[in-house]
């Protein structure tokens, strides 16, 4: 509230100033009093002492006394910045110095409301006339048609005929209050941005609470799925297994054959459903829930124990190279070990004479994998098509799912890094090879596995 | 041993459990059968089995929940519990709780013959 500290003094001044034109001090009541007074005040300062002489003398002294006083108020009524006014008691305007005439035009004379606000009426229920007439002092702001806002101080105001009149000092705060106005818009615009603001954070939080629930809404659908799915195909199974081993009495070859044949297909069709299932929990992000930092050699070698036979079987074999000091990498150790698994059986069953190797290359950024095997290739239009859900081989006969390597490249995708293959194998000139690589990063690794303590148990039931 | 040999299994799935009791009769091993955790907490308490085979997802109380209250009874928490999962367990998950064993649903009779008797062994 500065400016108003500055403006009730500098007003404060005008009103003395004013009343001293008159030969009276107004301060704010109304302390009257006599010229003599005023003059023996001034006697001092503005001629100089009268030093002796006739009446004669006196008098044009006294007369220049006066004009001097009458010329410096004048002067200082004249250069004020604010408009000053008197109105009489019958709201006729007896005074405007210069600023007020320039603002309001030379209206001496005329009845204050016609002129200043165009109204034949004396204006209800903001005139200050008859208060200020009978000794109040009022300070007022008013708003002019144009928008002009002036702030107003009325004062009472004994005339020279001492009739009782208004003394008006009117400042332009047109400005200011502008100003005023910016700065109450701003700050209500800075409030409407925060309300917004919030809002829109409150919609996001609602949208963030919305997608976790659908996520558990997922997770608890798949569960179900998969439990209803798996649980008759494994109970069949189970019985056939039991009828084909004999526990429920003899069985001869031919039976046996068809059992046989029976659980081969029901095992084809559990390893679809688990496939099938593991795009959307891969997609709903529930892999990451099983990541932790591991050390990478220990994945390799438990994956190629679980194929060793197979490879046996075949009479191929299998070549592993490791970096002397195992990797650690932050991931998913059972789902490593299902793309490696799933990658060196593929090499198996498409390799008939030769082996297989594995290939680990650790750089400072990241672990690059190389399955490589001498078999029968891929042909070149399969390879763009290679990791698409379903895709067979043309030149192979299987009785795989067809989702092994789009499962795979996607798992290894969810761990950050890349996947592909090439035919024949850039090294060997023969069969194929297939690369992944795994980023070293570990960092988020901390998070990642605190996080998966939580959600294991709701994985571990999908 | 002197008496027979008894195995409690907790499963909802009556076919899948009536091709493991066929399994599980070709040894001398009386088979006591619970179709939800709630039985077969009951069962447990009452029967005082040799060896628990366990399903996991059960209606009313489920494996996770019948395998901690086995772990607190003192009379029971030497039984060797066998989960019986339908989800692979080969690449090394670890489990959110304490079981003996796992066995893998489908369940091969070799495989259930040789872990229920490697844990009966161990029993003495």
């Amino acid at each position: 509230m500065k400016p108003l500290t500055s403006r009730a003094s500098r007003l404060l001044m005008l009103s003395g100033m004013g009343a001293s034109l008159g030969g009276l001090l107004i301060s704010g009541g109304a302390i009257h009093l006599g010229l003599p007074v005023m003059l023996g005040l001034f006697v001092g300062t503005m001629v100089g002492p009268f030093t002796g002489g006739n009446e004669a003398e006196w008098a044009r002294h006294l007369e220049k006394l006066l004009k001097g006083e009458r010329d410096r108020f004048m002067g200082i009524l004249n250069s004020l910045e604010e408009g000053v006014i008197i109105i009489g008691p019958d709201r006729i305007i007896r005074f405007m110095n210069p600023s007020m005439a320039r603002q309001f035009g030379d209206g001496t004379g005329i009845r204050c409301h016609k002129h200043l606000h165009g109204m034949e009426e004396p204006c209800q229920g903001f005139c200050k006339l008859p208060d200020v007439v009978k000794g109040a002092t009022e300070r007022w702001e008013r708003r002019f048609a144009d928008g002009t806002v002036y702030e107003i101080v009325s004062s009472p105001f004994a005339d020279s005929d001492q009739t009782p009149c208004m003394l008006a000092a009117y400042r332009n705060v047109t400005r200011e209050k502008l100003i005023e106005l910016e700065l109450m818009e701003l700050s209500q615009i800075k409030s409407d941005l925060l309300l917004e603001k919030t809002r829109e954070l409150e919609l996001i939080s609602k949208d963030v609470d919305k997608l976790r629930e659908e996520k558990r809404r997922i997770i608890r659908f798949l569960s179900a799925i998969t439990h209803d799915l798996r649980a008759p195909l494994s109970a069949t199974q189970s019985c056939l297994w039991a009828i084909r081993d004999g526990y429920a009495g003899p069985v001869n070859d031919e039976q046996k054959d068809l059992l046989q044949r029976s659980t081969r297909r029901i095992d084809g069709l559990l390893a679809l459903i688990s496939d099938l299932l593991d795009i959307p929990r891969m997609e709903a992000g529930l892999l990451v829930q099983e990541m932790v930092e591991l050390s990478f050699n220990d994945v390799v070698e438990r994956s190629v124990d679980s194929v060793e036979r197979l490879a046996k079987e075949k009479h191929l074999t299998l070549n592993v190279d490791l970096p002397e000091v195992t990797p650690v990498i932050c991931g998913s150790s059972r789902r490593l070990q299902q793309v490696l698994i799933n990658l060196l059986s593929n090499a198996i069953n498409y390799t008939e004479q030769g082996g297989i190797s594995v290939r680990v290359i650790a750089t400072e950024d990241e672990l690059r994998v190389e399955v490589a095997d001498s078999g029968v290739g891929i042909p070149p239009q399969d390879l763009p098509k290679l990791f698409q859900d379903f895709f067979r081989g043309s030149n192979v006969k299987s009785d795989g799912t067809g989702l092994g390597l789009s499962l795979s490249r996607r798992i290894v995708e969810v761990h950050g890094g890349r996947m592909w293959a090439e035919s024949p194998c850039p090294e060997t000139g023969e069969g194929s090879k297939f690369t992944f690589t795994l980023p070293r990063k570990t960092d988020t690794g901390k998070t990642v596995g605190s996080r998966a303590a939580s959600d294991a148990v709701s994985e571990n039931q999908v | 041993m002197n008496r027979t040999v008894r195995i409690l299994v907790i499963d909802d799935d009556v076919d899948f459990v009536k091709a493991i009791t066929k399994v599980l009769q070709s040894r001398p091993y009386e088979v006591i059968v619970a179709h939800d955790g709630k039985e077969g907490l009951e069962k447990a308490r009452s029967e005082k089995p040799d060896l628990v085979l366990l399903d996991i997802l059960m209606p009313k109380v489920d494996g996770f929940g019948v395998a901690e209250q086995l772990k607190k009874d003192q009379t029971l928490s030497r039984i060797p519990v066998l989960a019986l999962t339908s989800f692979s367990d080969t690449y090394g998950q670890p489990f959110a709780f304490e079981v003996s064993d796992f066995i893998q649903k489908p369940v091969s009779p070799k495989d259930l013959l040789a872990k229920v008797e490697k844990h009966l062994e161990r029993l003495g």
